[in-house]
């Protein structure tokens, strides 16, 4: 055989080994397989990165006919709990400290905040049984929610060591079974607040000049405003979109898989956790306005009857329409 | 007094009516759990014969 034989007979036998590899080359993923002796563990994780809008887990088959099961792997969900373990503690833990320490340095440099002009020993209706009602179902509620829900978070940071194992697994468990339940009384009493109130905390451009002139608790005098005050109107809304959040996410998880997937169970974690925490820094600063830092405030929801110069003070519009209407206050008792 | 005193009263009663129906629904999710994983046979898809078929201790499927 002759060297130009030779070349092209090696040629052709090389030739025919590509046509043949080239299928199999073709059929070959072009994502990484795992079971690849190649592979190596950093591109195995690059691969279980979590996608924006996508859980990426390793699933196989199983024998139970919950396929939800079948999942082995979920790498979303270490971020979820690092979420859980360290940031929401953390954040939670900032929050709620820091709107105790804004109330304790504004009560030691303001006082409590007293009616100018004094008690004036009349007093006029501010909310009737059906709003007292309305907020204290949703008040008690939420206390009973935000004591169970912070213990969940901070619990075992700070009542175990106190109280031990099984004492506190025994409460805990007790507030489980308290947060589930008594979320229904919450529920009802933010539809019930939205219905009644609602209308009267639009907001207006009233409420930019009360808050630009610190809404009578910092500096002199008292912006006029109606039924409800911008602060008042910021407590509102804030507490129908955290309450809302904290229903619809609570009850993804009361209910789960119902509406998504673990994905969808993270997410209705994360959001609660957060409007929770939101949510109790911002009452803890209306529980201390509404009660110890402003003479004559708790009476509206006490008795439901304010004094008319706190009433004049703080909503001097609602008295004009009430005086208007009514033509009359009704005396102190 | 009487607001507050009803909403507690509210509180508490939607809470023990809650517990009620929640317990039920739970009870019977589980039940049915246990029903479609225990009683039927994943090789063949028919519920296992003999002792436990009928609701009573689990049967290993081999």
């Amino acid at each position: 055989m002759s060297f130009t034989k030779s070349v092209a007979l090696v040629m052709g036998a090389l030739i025919a080994m590509m046509l043949v590899m080239l299928p199999a080359q073709a059929q070959q993923p072009t994502s990484v397989n795992p079971t690849a002796s190649s592979v190596q563990e950093k591109q195995l994780l690059e691969a279980l990165k979590p996608e924006f809008g996508k859980t990426v887990a390793i699933e196989g088959r199983g024998s139970f006919p919950d396929v939800k099961s079948h999942v082995l792997q979920q790498p979303a969900g270490r971020e979820w709990q690092n979420f859980r373990d360290t940031t929401l503690s953390r954040v939670g833990a900032y929050g709620i400290l820091g709107i105790l320490g804004v109330i304790a340095a504004f009560y030691l440099l303001r006082g409590k905040v007293r009616i100018a002009a004094g008690p004036s020993g009349r007093t006029m209706l501010r909310f009737g049984s059906v709003d007292r009602f309305a907020h204290w179902l949703t008040a008690t509620s939420f206390i009973a929610l935000a004591l169970t829900g912070l213990n969940i978070t901070f619990g075992r940071t700070l009542i175990l060591p106190l109280v031990g194992d099984t004492t506190f697994a025994n409460v805990t468990q007790m507030g489980k079974f308290v947060h589930n339940y008594v979320s229904f009384a919450f529920a009802l009493g933010i539809v019930l607040m939205f219905v009644l109130w609602a209308k009267d905390n639009l907001p207006s451009l009233r409420d930019i000049r009360w808050f630009a002139q610190g809404g009578g608790l910092i500096g002199l005098g008292h912006p006029p405003a109606d039924r409800f005050n911008g602060g008042q109107k910021l407590i509102f809304w804030s507490t129908i979109i955290g309450g809302v959040a904290l229903s619809v996410s609570g009850y993804m998880l009361m209910f789960p898989y119902v509406v998504g997937g673990i994905g969808g169970l993270q997410a209705a974690n994360v959001v609660h956790a957060l409007a929770g925490v939101i949510l109790v820094a911002i009452i803890l600063g209306h529980i201390y306005i509404g009660s110890i830092g402003m003479e004559g405030a708790f009476a509206a929801m006490g008795s439901g009857k304010v004094d008319v110069n706190w009433a004049k003070e703080h909503h001097s519009i609602w008295v004009d329409k009430v005086m208007k209407r009514d033509g009359k206050v009704t005396p102190a008792e | 007094m009487i607001a507050f005193l009803a909403a507690v009263l509210v509180v508490i009663g939607t809470s023990v009516g809650a517990a009620f129906i929640l317990e039920g629904f739970q009870k019977s999710s589980a039940d049915k759990f246990q029903t479609s994983s225990i009683r039927i046979n994943p090789e063949d898809g028919q519920p296992p014969k003999g002792h436990g078929a009928h609701g009573g201790a689990a049967k290993t499927v081999k």
